[in-house]
C-alpha cells in the first residue's frame, strides 16, 4: 500500500496539475501554520504514505533564522466516518505528551473549516527508525533494544494514567466489550473461519477481571514505535485509539505478527513476563501471565479479522493489489497463532 | 538439423491428455523469470511488488499440488465431528454446541489449519 502511494505520486508528480497541486498544498501548508510558526515557507514536502483513510507527508518550515522538520498528517477524502480524525488525533497527542509520554510535539492541529480544507494535525519530525526488520538486527540499535520492553512498560503506564475526561478526547470510541467489536467485524464479513470461532467461544467463556477504563493507543507495536540510540523516542499512529481496557495494549503487543519473525514475545526483543513485571511494578497493578495471554489472543483474533477484511478488497473486486490478495493468504498464520495459543492456555489449566 | 543429438526419452506427463509442462511446472518457470530474470533489475516498489507477485505463485504452484489433498483431509475431519462444512462448524461453536469436546474440536481444527499453512506459508512456525 505504501509502495502504491509512492507510485502514484510519482505520476502525479510528472503532470503540471500535480506540480500545481504539491505548490498548492506548500501554501495551504504554510497557511495553517503561520499562526504558530509566523511566515514561513515549506521545502522538501513529500508524501510518505498514503493509507485508506490518510495521507502523511513530509517537510521543513524555513523562517529566516530557523528550520523546523515536521510532520503533516491530513484525512484523505471527505469520508464522513472519518472526518476529525486527524484534528482529534492532535488532542490526543497533547493529552499524552502533557502525561510525560514520548510522542510527537503538536504545532497545529485543526477541524474543518482550514486552509487545507480537511482536517489536519501537524508535528515535529523526530529523527529515529520503526521498521521491524532493522530494529531487531542492526548493531546500531543494540542499546535501544536491550531498554525496548521496559521502554514500552514505561510509556504505556503513562498513557494509561491519562484521565479519559481530558478535554478533547471525549469524541474518541469507548469500548465496554472488547469482543464486541472484533466479533462483529469478523461476523460482517461472513466468511467462516472456525479456528476464530474457537477463539471468540474461550474468550467469552475464560474473561478476565476488567481494568478500569483508560485512554488506550490500540496499536501499540513494533512499527508504530520510533526508537532512537537511546531507546523509544515516540510512540506514532494514534489513529484508532479509544477508551477501554489498558490491558488491549499489553496484549496487542505481544501478538505474533509484531514480532516479524524473531521469537521473543514483546516484538521478538523481550519477554512477556518482563513486560509484566515492567508494567505492574510502574503501574502498581497486578497484570498476570494468564490475563496477558489472554489478551494476547484477543489481539490475534483481531489482527486476523483485519487480514480478512484486507484480503477482502482484492476477493471484492476492490483492488488488482496482489500485495492486499496475498494478506487474504496470511489469515491462516493468524489461525495457527490461535491454535498454538490455545492449545498453550488450554494445557496450562 | 541432423547434426544435434537425438533427445532422450521425455518424462512422463503428470495430467494426460494435457500435455507438458503441467500447471506447476509453467508457474515454476515464471516464478523463476521473475525472481531471476526481472528482480535484479528493479528496484523500490517494482522490486517489492515483484518479490510478492513471485511469492504470490510459490503458494499457487503448492495449492496445485498440495490443495485437493487438503480439502480431501478437511472435508474427511468435518464430517467426523458431524458437519458439512466450516460454516456447520463455525455455528455450532458459537452456540455452544461443542463445550463439552472444546479440544477435540481444537485438534480437528488445529490439523485443517496445519495443511493450510503448509500450502501458504510452510516456514511460519520454524
Amino acid at each position: 500500500m505504501r509502495c502504491t502511494g509512492e507510485l502514484q505520486l510519482r505520476t502525479c508528480l510528472r503532470t503540471a496539475a500535480g506540480c500545481e497541486r504539491m505548490t498548492d498544498l506548500a501554501q495551504s501548508i504554510g497557511d495553517v501554520l503561520a499562526p504558530t510558526l509566523g511566515s514561513v515557507e515549506i521545502v522538501e514536502l513529500t508524501r510518505l504514505t498514503a493509507g485508506a483513510n490518510r495521507e502523511t507527508w513530509s517537510f521543513d518550515a524555513v523562517a529566516a533564522d530557523e528550520r523546523t522538520p515536521l510532520i503533516l498528517q491530513m484525512e484523505r477524502g471527505v469520508d464522513p466516518a472519518h472526518a476529525g480524525a486527524c484534528a482529534r488525533d492532535g488532542m490526543v497527542l497533547r493529552a499524552v505528551a502533557a502525561a510525560g509520554a514520548p510522542v510527537p510535539e503538536v504545532v497545529a492541529s485543526g477541524d474543518l473549516p482550514n486552509a487545507l480544507g480537511r482536517s489536519y494535525v501537524v508535528t515535529r519530525r523526530i529523527d529515529g527508525e520503526t521498521i521491524a526488520r532493522r530494529l531487531q538486527r542492526d548493531q546500531r540499535w543494540t542499546a535501544a533494544r536491550e531498554r525496548f520492553v521496559g521502554d514500552c512498560a514505561r510509556a504505556l503506564v503513562q498513557i494509561h494514567a491519562v484521565d479519559p475526561g481530558t478535554e478533547g478526547l471525549e469524541a474518541l470510541p469507548r469500548i465496554t466489550d472488547p469482543l464486541g467489536p472484533i466479533r462483529e467485524s469478523y461476523l460482517a464479513l461472513d466468511d467462516p473461519h472456525p479456528a476464530f470461532d474457537l477463539a471468540l467461544r474461550w474468550l467469552d467463556r475464560n474473561r478476565p477481571d476488567p481494568r478500569p477504563a483508560t485512554l488506550v493507543h490500540g496499536d501499540f507495536r513494533l512499527g508504530n514505535l520510533l526508537l532512537d540510540e537511546a531507546g523509544l523516542a515516540a510512540v506514532l499512529d494514534w489513529e484508532i485509539a479509544n477508551v477501554g481496557d489498558p490491558n488491549a495494549d499489553l496484549g496487542w503487543l505481544c501478538v505474533r505478527a509484531w514480532r516479524f519473525g524473531s521469537p521473543r514475545r514483546v516484538g521478538g526483543l523481550g519477554s512477556g513476563d518482563d513486560l509484566l513485571a515492567a508494567y505492574n511494578a510502574a503501574a502498581g497493578t497486578n497484570v498476570d501471565r494468564r490475563t496477558l495471554r489472554w489478551w494476547e489472543l484477543w489481539g490475534t483474533v483481531r489482527w486476523g479479522g483485519m487480514c480478512l477484511g484486507m484480503g477482502g478488497t482484492f476477493r471484492l473486486g476492490l483492488t488488482n493489489s496482489i500485495e492486499l490478495g496475498m494478506i487474504g493468504r496470511r489469515v491462516v498464520e493468524n489461525e495457527a497463532d490461535i491454535v498454538d495459543l490455545l492449545h498453550e492456555l488450554l494445557e496450562e489449566r | 538439423m541432423n547434426d544435434t543429438p537425438p533427445l532422450p526419452g521425455l518424462p512422463p506427463r503428470s495430467s494426460p491428455p494435457l500435455d507438458a509442462p503441467d500447471a506447476q511446472a509453467l508457474i515454476g518457470a515464471v516464478i523463476d523469470y521473475l525472481r531471476d530474470e526481472l528482480m535484479p533489475r528493479t528496484d523500490g516498489a517494482d522490486r517489492w511488488n515483484l518479490r510478492i507477485a513471485a511469492n504470490a505463485l510459490t503458494v499457487a504452484v503448492r495449492e496445485v499440488s498440495d490443495g485437493p489433498a487438503a480439502v480431501g483431509a478437511h472435508r474427511e475431519r468435518l464430517a467426523e465431528l458431524g458437519y458439512a462444512d466450516d460454516r456447520e462448524l463455525s455455528e455450532a461453536i458459537r452456540n455452544g454446541d461443542v463445550d463439552d469436546r472444546f479440544g477435540e474440536v481444537l485438534d480437528a481444527v488445529a490439523a485443517a489449519v496445519a495443511d493450510s499453512l503448509a500450502i501458504a506459508n510452510p516456514g511460519y512456525r520454524d
